[in-house]
């Protein structure tokens, strides 16, 4: 599970409303005004009595006198119930301050106090004073610290759980330190300073704990029992509520306020273990690094806190709370370094320019003018000189020789807080060179691959692609890289197993995909622990760990996502180091970064692919059309009293649609039109196939049924049986007007006799080549002056329009009876202009090839008196497209 | 529903504005002077904190600026009166001529009740004025005082009551926590009463009458160092205090320092001629001379009485009590007729309580004449008869009659009795001197002899203060003897 496990499962769960965002804001807003009230009312010079009151009482009882007092001459103790001040009976607290309030510090006034059974009238010295004790200026920076560090973090990204916990925690401990005051309570100030200062001191531990039970992951029993999260907040509520009950109403305060220190330890305790167990499950050393300056920050900021100021208890002095205060400051700085250095809770920072960096800076340049005017001032005084000349020059010449000084350490800084970045810069430069490259991705895997292996000293690795180009369940091993090298000479040796072909992987590919950072594969002994998830988050989170599970018994250590513009291309899985040595920072940057590039180049490459093969088939298309016009007559022959005309019209992609029209040297005429099954060279390939049989079968003496019976045969040895041709063959006698005819599975040709009847010529058998055997029917028909032969491929009638509507056979026997008169190259112009009327496409889905046949009322002779197409120039095109 | 309820709000809100803007002055009396008013409020303030005099100039200044305020003269004429200033009456009366005018009947009740205070200092006549101004304002801070002072003079059991109700309404009203004090001494509550009494001194620091009233409450405990400060304190902010003069001085008599009271007593005595104050010097000086067994000095002071105050009733009591000394019964006889004859005359005869105060001295009388035949039997039983009919006194005043009673059981061979009564005195105040002999005689012939030791160990720490001729040294001595101590550091 990773570093940022909690910030997404909490934030998927519930998105942030931008209300809710207002409202932190608000609250920010509202911490800052309140310490800046608080810093006004600690500043505010007052006459005091040393003394601090219980509040909620009818009379006024001395809780404390703090050792402030101790030099003045208060005789004021503990439990003393003040009946009187400065001759003045009073009932109430505020009595007693408005009484102080018109006294002048420095003056001597009488209180009549009950102390025990005795009343007693005792002088006491009012004491001018401020509530801000001698380090509230310390505190005042630390509230700052926490305040603009929450408020970074906040303003960064508020989506996150944590995030938010984060940024309140901050506020809490803002108001903590700000409202850290010498307590008194005369002014209605100090009651809502005071006031704000316990709700701190209640909530903050309560938050603290809860931040690091959901940091820097979420523990699996809060997904699990959701109300435990709220459940950290009842105890502190309610003394709160206490607090302020007993404060104003109640007699029990001494018992609350020892409570808030028990509280405090109690779950500054837990909250720091928590953080402990956190940082020590971690064996992903990316997570450790990310969270070890800021553990180390909490732990010395947080334990001197516990020690020196909540287990006393409040019962030791300033200088000691100050001392467990100090250290408090290392929270926020270590956590905004972390953030900064790390993106932790992925707050992306400016790294260059970052606050530490900023500060640390700042520091250089204070140094180094610090120095600059202490070595002005020692040559000044060596030189003797006191003009300003002279301080200017002296000056001047002390810049001018520590500037190299300030080059230096600004140097050791730079690279010190980006070494890493640096060295990883130094690292990839050889991949940056060496990748764009390669074009083929199993090259690029196998050879960026094998560096890795070898650099990073791990067996192999292997790259998985997503089934389809959108996010997948199912990844494929895209290839694989083993290391071969002086470490390991022999992979073989290696005994990894291997890489499984497949990876289901749905929630863990989700995760990859939206944190884009490694995912380390541990099976750890947590898990949900429950049957069915209730949420989606929880759904997701056993989905994740189960394919956790499946992913180390495949061996795998490391998951190492590979995106282009946010979206996972790929995955690269890494098993464990050989020796099982962790994987180290740098090693998971390297990887971060090349799988970066790899799946760049990897993209590129598959477009460049998919433009190849584009290309490719472009070129086979090309020459796909070139066969197929070849297959098709040069010249439709002229017969005396037959109007033929034939057209091939082609599709986007070249099917095996083909005519032929030969004259047999005994005069008749063979018409043969065929469709072959496929698309492109293949088909073009099988219809010169056929077209060559075809034409050597129709010149023998063979029957049309006989023709076919033997190219069935011819086709069914030669080619595989998934293909095959339907063809119409005809012989057509011209003496004698007789046509004789087989169809191998072809769309039945259409006669329209003169009288207007329609016949179709359906016999015939199966297509040519799908099967062995089969018989072929054959028919003689005599045409009489005045009949079309219509002949056509089924791209005809199957074409379809926008309604899904087949042209159909009907229509073309419609347009064949509109069309009698017409002559047989207008018939296929009409039947063309209302096939691309009808699909409304310019490019039609299939090749259509039309051929018809007419028989001129005049004609009869032989084919060498036929000759009008060629004398006239009306021959129709021989082939044709939509777009010409 | 949100709306109507922000509605309602904004409604309260803008009734609330108009209010505090349209409302108009606040006052409870009638002024055509804002300043006046304020004046007005400032001299109560002082007043209640017993600053009379800055009360008289603030009340003063008011009714200048606004002659018609009849509530400031009433005030003014109050606060004359306990400054003792001569225009008291005529302030009175100016207050209630103007109260005629007041169209309010409450305000001009109220007016009325202040300036008869004036008429008959501390004792309110106006119990129907104050009844009136109650009934309409329960609360009402004046006729709660005029009423709590009214039952404090007449010992009523709801005085204190009646203060703590002052009090509630307005606690810095310093003279309450005086009458306060007063009354839970009288009841016995000593602690309660220097409660009140030291919160009294807290508001009136400047003032010796409170340090006055805490000294005698001390001294009343037997306090006397403490009770001795509070005097002293009380007679360097007013020299001429003549109730701490006399206290201090009853203090050093009580320790056994008759000379130095009596110089201070007789300084006193000098300078308050012809007072109740002078008189009551002199009944103590009788009874302590009489205690300490110095009956030649107690028969002069009674001669003295006599001679200055030759016709008050009490003279006659003292001159039959001299005339029996002196062994003359039958003059003694007819000096206590007179004596009876003079206060029946004076009182209401059938007053119960001067019928029993009549009662009171002639059991005393009887029991000082039994006491001196050495019928102590018969003198016991007057003692006891007297003790029966003082329910309303003191502890603390009883002291004297308990420990004659006492002695008179001791004597007549009753020392549990006897010792029983210096228990009940020595509880209330453990350093007079003649309880504490008698605790240890009685002790002694009681068998008890612990108790005597007890008694010895506290005179040890007494003693060595007071006279070196003082007749109690001798039974001192001797019961030291008897009982066998270590002398006192």
């Amino acid at each position: 599970m990773g570093l940022l496990e909690s910030s997404s499962t909490n934030g998927q769960g519930a998105s942030p409303h931008a209300r809710t965002r207002w409202v932190h804001l608000f609250a920010s807003l509202c911490t800052l005004g309140l310490c800046l009230f608080a810093a006004v009312d600690a500043g505010k010079m007052r006459p005091n009595d040393g003394t601090v009151w219980l509040l909620g009482r009818p009379e006024v009882t001395v809780f404390e006198v703090p050792s402030r007092t101790s030099d003045t001459a208060s005789r004021l103790e503990p439990g003393d119930v003040i009946l009187g001040i400065g001759n003045t009976m009073i009932e109430s607290p505020q009595d007693a301050a408005n009484i102080l309030s018109r006294q002048r510090a420095g003056t001597t006034i009488q209180y009549l106090v009950k102390r025990g059974e005795e009343i007693r009238s005792l002088p006491v010295s009012l004491t001018e004073f401020r509530t801000a004790g001698r380090f509230y200026l310390y505190y005042g920076v630390l509230a700052l610290a926490y305040w603009v560090i929450g408020m970074l973090v906040f303003l960064r990204g508020s989506e996150q759980q944590a995030v938010r916990l984060f940024f309140r925690m901050c506020l809490l401990f803002a108001i903590f330190f700000m409202t850290n005051l010498d307590r008194s309570s005369y002014f209605w100030g100090d009651i809502i300073t005071q006031n704000a200062g316990a709700m701190a001191r209640f909530f903050l531990p309560a938050i603290f704990l809860h931040f690091f039970l959901i940091f820097p992951e979420k523990r699996f029993y809060l997904t699990r029992f959701p109300w435990l999260e709220p459940a950290l907040y009842l105890l502190p509520l309610l003394f709160y509520i206490q607090f302020t009950i007993d404060q104003f109403f109640g007699s029990h305060a001494p018992r609350i306020y020892n409570t808030r220190w028990l509280i405090l330890g109690t779950y500054f305790s837990a909250g720091v273990l928590a953080l402990m167990q956190s940082y020590l499950r971690f064996r992903d050393p990316l997570q450790r690094q990310r969270i070890r300056i800021l553990t180390i920050g909490t732990l010395a900021g947080v334990l001197p806190f516990l020690a020196f100021t909540v287990l006393p208890g409040g019962r030791v002095g300033d200088n000691i709370v100050f001392l467990g205060t100090v250290p408090m400051i290392a929270v926020p700085l270590s956590f905004g370094y972390s953030i900064a250095r790390y993106q932790v809770m992925k707050i992306e920072v400016l790294l260059k320019r970052s606050l530490v960096y900023t500060m640390l800076t700042t520091g250089v340049y204070i140094l180094y003018v610090g120095l600059l005017l202490g070595l002005g001032a020692i040559l000044l005084r060596l030189s003797g000189q006191t003009s300003q000349v002279a301080a200017v020059t002296a000056t001047l010449a002390a810049a001018a020789a520590l500037w190299p000084v300030r080059l230096h350490l600004q140097g050791i800084l730079d690279r010190r807080f980006f070494r890493s970045r640096q060295n990883l810069a130094g690292a990839l430069q050889e991949f940056s060179q060496e990748i764009p490259q390669i074009i083929q991705q199993e090259e690029l895997i196998d050879r960026i691959g094998g560096r890795l292996c070898i650099l990073l000293d791990i067996p192999m690795l292997a790259v998985y692609r997503p089934e389809t180009a959108d996010q997948s369940l199912v990844w494929h091993l895209a290839g694989a890289a083993q290391s071969v090298s002086y470490a390991n000479p022999n992979p073989e040796d290696d005994h990894s197993p291997p890489c499984p072909e497949k990876l289901q992987l749905s929630a863990t590919a989700k995760r990859l995909e939206k944190f884009n950072e490694p995912y380390w594969i541990e099976r750890r002994g947590a898990s949900l622990g429950m049957r069915a998830a209730a949420t989606r988050e929880q759904a997701e989170l056993m989905q994740r760990l189960q394919e956790r599970d499946a992913l180390a018994d495949a061996g795998m250590a490391l998951l190492v996502p590979m995106l282009v513009h946010a979206r996972l291309v790929g995955i690269i899985a890494l098993p464990p180091k050989r020796g099982g040595d962790d994987f180290q920072l740098q090693d998971l940057e390297l990887l971060s970064m090349v799988a970066g590039q790899i799946a760049l180049q990897m993209e590129n490459t598959r477009l460049y692919e998919e433009e190849l093969k584009k290309q490719k088939l472009e070129e086979q298309l090309g020459f796909a059309r070139t066969i197929q016009s070849r297959l098709l007559p040069r010249q439709i022959p002229e017969i005396t009293g037959i109007d033929l005309a034939a057209c091939n019209i082609t599709s986007a992609e070249v099917s095996g649609d083909y005519y032929d029209l030969i004259e047999r040297s005994d005069g008749r005429l063979v018409i043969i039109i065929s469709d072959v099954s496929g698309k492109g060279v293949p088909a073009s390939l099988l219809a010169s196939s056929l077209q060559a049989s075809m034409r050597a079968h129709c010149q023998t003496s063979c029957s049309p049924s006989e023709i076919l019976e033997r190219v069935n045969l011819y086709l069914h040895e030669s080619t595989d049986p998934a293909h095959f041709a339907t063809l119409f063959l005809a012989i057509f006698d011209p003496e004698t007007n007789a046509l004789c005819y087989s169809s191998g599975g072809h769309n039945s040709p259409v006669l329209r006799r003169a009288d207007g009847s329609i016949e179709l010529l359906e016999k015939g058998g199966l297509p040519l080549g799908a099967f062995d055997f089969g018989t072929y029917e054959e028919e003689t028909i005599t045409l009489a002056p005045g009949d079309t032969l219509f002949m056509y491929t089924d791209g005809l009638t199957e074409t379809r329009n926008s309604v899904e509507e087949e042209f159909g056979e009907e229509r073309v026997e419609r347009l064949l009876g509109s069309s009698y008169e017409l002559s047989a190259a207008h018939l296929l112009d009409v039947m063309h202009d209302e096939l691309r009327s009808f699909s409304g496409r310019a490019v039609a889905d299939d090749d259509v090839t039309l051929v018809a046949l007419k028989v001129q009322q005049t004609a009869k002779g032989n084919l060498s008196d036929l000759s009008a197409y060629g004398k006239s120039g009306e021959k129709p095109l021989q082939k044709r497209s939509y777009d010409t | 529903m949100k709306t109507s309820v922000a509605a309602i709000l904004s409604a309260l809100v803008v009734l609330a504005l108009a209010l505090l803007f349209l409302g108009g002055p606040d006052r409870d009396y009638t002024t055509s002077s804002g300043t006046a008013y304020e004046l007005y409020e400032t001299g109560v303030e002082q007043l209640y904190a017993v600053q009379r005099a800055q009360a008289v100039v603030s009340f003063t200044e008011a009714v200048t600026l606004d002659p018609n305020f009849a509530m400031a003269w009433a005030m003014l004429s109050s606060a004359q009166t306990l400054e003792n200033m001569d225009h008291a009456v005529e302030s009175a009366a100016i207050a209630d001529s103007l109260a005629k005018l007041l169209p309010n009947d409450l305000e001009r009740a109220k007016v009325q009740l202040v300036a008869s205070g004036t008429k008959r200092a501390n004792v309110f006549a106006g119990d129907s004025l104050i009844t009136f101004i109650l009934a309409e304002q329960p609360d009402d801070l004046l006729a709660n005082i005029a009423k709590a002072t009214m039952l404090f003079y007449h010992r009523d059991e709801g005085a204190a009551d009646a203060f703590l109700h002052v009090l509630k309404i307005e606690p810095n009203h310093a003279m309450a926590y005086n009458m306060l004090g007063y009354l839970e001494a009288n009841r016995g509550d000593y602690d309660a009463a220097l409660e009140n009494l030291r919160k009294y001194a807290f508001m009136a620091p400047d003032l010796a009458n409170p340090h006055d009233s805490l000294g005698e409450v001390l001294s009343w405990m037997g306090r006397y160092d403490e009770a001795e400060k509070e005097f002293l304190t009380a007679l360097r902010l007013q020299p001429d205090f003549h109730y701490s003069l006399v206290n201090l001085g009853e203090v050093y008599m009580h320790r056994g320092q008759l000379a130095k009271g009596l110089e201070i007593l007789e300084g006193v005595r000098e300078q308050v001629t012809g007072s109740r104050l002078e008189r009551n010097i002199d009944e103590f000086l009788i009874r302590t001379y009489y205690e300490f067994e110095l009956y030649e000095e107690s028969l002069r002071a009674i001669d003295s009485y006599v001679e200055r105050s030759p016709d008050t009733t009490s003279a006659q009591y003292f001159k039959a009590i001299a005339a029996f000394m002196h062994g003359n019964e039958e003059t003694s006889q007819e000096h206590l007729d007179i004596f009876r004859a003079k206060l029946a005359a004076r009182n209401d005869p059938d007053n119960e309580d001067v019928q029993k105060h009549m009662q009171r001295m002639e059991h005393q009388f009887a029991a000082f004449i039994a006491n001196t035949r050495g019928d102590h039997e018969t003198a016991a039983a007057e003692w006891s008869a007297m003790l029966d009919l003082t329910e309303r006194a003191a502890p603390h005043e009883l002291w004297w009659v308990l420990w004659r009673q006492g002695e008179s059981f001791l004597a007549s061979g009753h020392p549990r009795k006897a010792l029983d009564n210096a228990f009940a005195i020595l509880e209330v105040n453990p350093q007079l001197i003649r309880p504490l002999l008698l605790m240890a005689h009685a002790a002694l012939d009681a068998g008890e002899p612990e108790i005597a030791r007890k008694a010895l160990r506290r005179l040890q720490k007494i003693m060595p203060a007071a006279d070196p001729d003082l007749p109690a040294q001798e039974s001192y001595r001797r019961l030291q003897s008897e009982i066998d101590l270590p002398a006192a550091p």
